[in-house]
């Protein structure tokens, strides 16, 4: 029994010894002449496609997984648009056109639902959202990081209804929202860290502008306070932003409004978001009413980065498109050679997994010499700036994750292209290879 | 029937060589290999699919296609001015007046209409309904001028453009699309056979009273005096809901802009050229009215006023690759921007190219004997390597038409996403309808160029697998296994 089951193990495993590593380039090289093709296919594929791979890999780490650590809770956080409902008449200095739209303020806020509510110029990371980077340093240090501008109206309890939390040594977020004057501002954890090495900044002096713009825009600003990371542009990956406190800019504000935990916003909308409804003071009315995450899906436009992924997602599905049938016509006609020789190794007792292991070993390896090659060839476009880095995103060379640094950006996505690769090729040799496995030793000796 | 000829004359009596029997061979061999056949195709369509997806793209672009049939004879002005007072004497960009259409650019030779109009980008918050304030649905709307429809060549579904005298009166009329028509329950009335401009619009019609033939825009009525079939946003510069005269006043238009440059204001313009004329012939026509401009701006203002006109044909507002600004349009610099274009449709074509050639390679190796005793009887090497590439033109030209098909459902499917509209649209609105019309994808130039890919991949895929196999010594390939 014993010397059976030894016996059936030997005989099973006579054609695994031929389906090593040299076993493959034998079979590769005897079929160089249908191979030649598909490995230039490959390498073409690898060389053409690794821009755009680099792109969406980098764009796809910027939205998903860069996740900044102050993310403030949206569920219960509302976005209205204020504006008059009937034509302004009588006195139109600022002092009157305003005084009906803090009363519809007054109004909300004292909604038994409502925590906090906020008037706002632009809505964070909305469409109205300016998002204008500049150029930002020490009054000591000469290089720059790129920030983004924000604003928010000074005594609105904007940094509360937001939700975004102060760093540890800041003031608290009522007190933030109070800053006032043109050179206060807020700025981010990150921002602080990069550009004083601590978080502990309060009444430290910035520039602001300059580089890229002119220089009599630059400007010299305090630091009033330091609030955790927070996101505003999708494909952000470094959390620098700067938030400047403004007046109202005119009669069409917006509201942010932060309902209470144990609140239901949507039952809130629900009672509410109707025109005849809608909280409303003299001339003045919540013209819409929305989520935050409804504001944002409804009313902000694609991305650049969201564009680019697509663009280059397209090119790149089609180029795999192509390699995967160029993977099946050419593996089926050769396997289609080859089932004879199948059929031999399938009568000594060779196993299906070790035909499929075979047949993907080949594949496998061509890929691989292909794809490295192509790399290889990239290598030199890359090394002359044709890294992706995904827009303006603050100082690269100072930076320090693997999207600034150069070798494991470039490793990153050679891994992953490989990794895409033999997953497509994986995919292209799968039929053809099933069918041969699966045919009976007597049909495929008798083959012709 | 351009192309037909062509082929007829030129094409097919070299792909006929010595008889059609190719033809019928290359269908048996379709036949006997179902699978290398089926692969060959489907490689062929992906290939076609992917390179005719940026044919068509470019074709929706700049193709002449209706309303906007008059895009090669269309130029765009843009305009800059400067005042040695104003921001350190720096070129400021600003639109046109009204005073300038009518003073200048109407007056030129060259000129056949002059389309001013203030684009519905920034009126995408207003919202129309009927009468009775029902129905309200939020629009884009452009107010323009007349000319705007005989630049634009429009399908009246019934009544008529505003006229001159309605436009100049400021009169609240406008013209709708058939969607907005539909969407605010009236139906139009066909026109009679040769209606004038001059006759009494009777164009829509509704079971609901009085009111069908106007409607409320921005809480003002307008009376609708014409109806034209929907124009898709594909069709950027001719699309919108609402067109209406921007003299109208009471509902925030703001043509004129506040400031003491005469010719400076809120308005686009798009000028018509008359047939014949091109863009050089339009700003060297109007380089003296330009100077003539600069000097009565400046000595009526007391200060040295700069005025520079920029045209571009419609060809260099889209396809930009090498082209900036007030560089002087030529067919060698039209050649050179198709040039990305072509590239990109090349390499969808060479990667293919290479996985068929592959398959091709594979097929010529067990078709080796046939060729040696072919060879034997006397076939000559040109012979056979011309009857395998008309045979691989069958299967690839079976592959174009699959992929020409594919690309257009690619197109159809796709232009219902956020993506593919933000390509031609650059607000978001929930309105925006991309509308397909034949003319983007069924043209002769697009077949020849349909054709013309498949022609170059067969070449690409075939050419050197078969001269490969060709070439072998005729003993080995009549020693060959099979």
């Amino acid at each position: 029994m014993n010397t059976n089951k030894q016996a059936s193990t030997t005989s099973s495993s006579l054609p695994l010894k031929g389906v090593g590593g040299s076993m493959s380039w034998k079979g590769v090289w005897a079929h160089r002449g249908q191979n030649a093709f598909i490995f230039v296919e490959i390498l073409l594929t690898a060389t053409l496609s690794f821009f755009a791979l680099d792109a969406i890999v980098v764009e796809t780490y910027n939205i998903y997984i860069a996740r900044a650590s102050g993310e403030f809770e949206k569920e219960h956080l509302l976005v209205g648009e204020v504006n008059n409902t009937t034509a302004l008449s009588g006195d139109m200095s600022p002092d009157s056109i305003f005084a009906p739209i803090y009363a519809l303020r007054d109004h909300v806020q004292s909604l038994p639902e409502v925590q906090s509510v906020s008037l706002v110029n632009e809505v964070f990371g909305g469409r109205y959202q300016s998002s204008e980077w500049d150029s930002v340093r020490t009054e000591t240090d000469r290089s720059c990081l790129i920030a983004y501008e924000h604003t928010f109206v000074s005594g609105e309890h904007f940094f509360e209804t937001l939700g975004l939390m102060p760093a540890p040594g800041s003031p608290s977020a009522e007190e933030l929202s109070e800053v006032r004057g043109e050179d206060n501002v807020v700025i981010t954890r990150s921002l602080a860290q990069a550009l004083f090495g601590t978080e502990k900044v309060i009444g430290r002096r910035l520039v602001w502008g300059g580089k890229y713009h002119r220089e009599e825009d630059k400007k010299h600003l305090t630091v009033c306070g330091v609030v955790e990371d927070v996101k505003a542009i999708e494909s952000q990956r470094y959390f620098y932003s700067i938030f400047f406190p403004k007046g109202l800019w005119d009669n069409s504000p917006f509201m942010l409004i932060r309902l209470k935990p144990d609140a239901d916003a949507r039952a809130f909308l629900a009672r509410y978001d109707m025109p005849n409804l809608r909280p409303q003071e003299g001339a003045y009315q919540l013209m819409t009413l929305e989520t935050y995450n409804d504001y944002k899906k409804n009313h902000s436009m694609l991305s650049n980065a969201h564009m680019v992924s697509t663009m280059f997602g397209l090119f790149l599905g089609i180029l795999l498109l192509n390699v995967m049938l160029g993977t099946l016509g050419s593996f089926w006609l050769q396997i289609r050679k080859r089932t004879e020789d199948i059929g031999i190794m399938r009568s000594f007792g060779a196993k299906r997994r070790d035909i499929f292991r075979m047949i993907w070993q080949e594949a496998a390896l061509l890929t691989f010499v292909a794809c490295v090659i192509g790399q290889a060839i990239w290598l030199q476009f890359a090394m002359n700036d044709l890294l992706f880095m995904g827009g303006k995103h603050g100082a690269l060379e100072h930076e320090t994750d693997w999207v600034a640094q150069f070798w494991p950006h470039f490793f990153t996505v050679c891994g992953i292209q490989l990794l895409l690769m033999l997953l497509v090729v994986t995919l292209g040799i799968t039929i053809p290879t099933l069918i041969a496995m699966y045919r009976k030793p007597v049909e495929a000796l008798r083959h012709e | 029937m351009d192309i037909i000829s062509f082929l007829k004359d030129n094409l097919l009596p070299s792909l006929q060589g010595r008889g059609w029997g190719w033809v019928s061979h290359s269908c048996a061999l379709v036949r006997a290999d179902k699978l290398f056949s089926t692969i060959y195709v489907a490689g062929t369509a992906v290939a076609i699919a992917s390179a005719m997806v940026v044919a068509i793209f470019v074709n929706i672009l700049l193709a002449d296609i209706p309303p906007e049939s008059n895009r090669s004879r269309t130029l765009y002005l843009t305009s800059y001015y400067r005042k040695a007072s104003m921001s350190n004497g720096e070129w400021l960009y600003t639109e046109f007046s009204t005073e300038a259409i009518d003073s200048c650019f109407r007056r030129m030779e060259c000129v056949e209409a002059v389309a001013g109009f203030m684009s519905y980008l920034y009126y995408l918050d207003y919202k129309v309904s009927d009468m009775d304030g029902q129905h309200e649905l939020p629009v884009t709307f452009t107010p323009t001028n007349p000319d705007f429809f005989r630049l634009y060549d429009f399908t009246f579904l019934s009544g008529r453009p505003f006229s001159e005298q309605e436009f100049q009166n400021g009169e609240p009329v406008c013209v709708i699309t058939e969607r907005l028509a539909k969407s605010l329950g009236l139906t139009p009335n066909p026109s009679p056979a040769g209606e004038g401009q001059n006759q009494q619009p009777t164009p829509l019609s509704h079971g609901r009273g009085a009111g069908g033939e106007a409607l409320l825009l921005a809480d003002k009525p307008f009376r609708i005096v014409g109806v034209v079939k929907t124009v898709s946003y594909m069709l950027m510069n001719a699309a919108a809901d609402v067109y209406i005269p921007y003299k109208v006043e009471g509902i925030g238009l703001h043509p004129e802009r506040q400031t003491n440059i005469p010719y400076s204001g809120n308005l686009d313009v798009h000028i018509l050229l008359r047939k014949g004329f091109t863009q050089q012939d339009f700003m060297r026509e109007l380089e003296p009215w330009r100077q003539r401009y600069e000097a009565v701006a400046s000595s009526q203002t007391g200060e040295e006023t700069g005025w520079r006109v920029w045209a571009d044909s419609h060809f260099f507002r889209y396809i930009t690759f090498f082209y900036s600004r007030g560089q002087e349009e030529s067919t060698t610099l039209k050649v050179m921007n198709l040039m990305p274009i072509a590239l990109l449709m090349l390499l969808f074509l060479l990667l293919p190219a290479v996985n068929l050639s592959g398959l091709v390679s594979n097929r010529m190796e067990a078709r080796r004997a046939e060729m040696g005793i072919r060879k034997v009887f006397g076939a000559k090497r040109r012979w056979l390597l011309q009857e395998v590439i008309n045979e691989n033109l069958v299967l690839t030209l079976l592959g174009g038409a699959a992929g020409w098909l594919l690309s257009w459902l690619f197109i159809s499917l796709m232009r219902h996403t956020r993506e593919f509209q933000t390509l031609f649209v650059s607000e978001d609105s929930k309105s925006f309808e991309l509308s397909l019309d034949p003319a983007m994808f069924f043209t002769p130039t697009l077949f020849l160029v349909c054709f013309l890919c498949c022609a170059v991949l067969n070449l690409m895929a075939a050419l050197i697998p078969a001269w490969r196999s060709l070439r072998k010594p005729i003993v080995e390939s009549l020693n060959q296994k099979r």
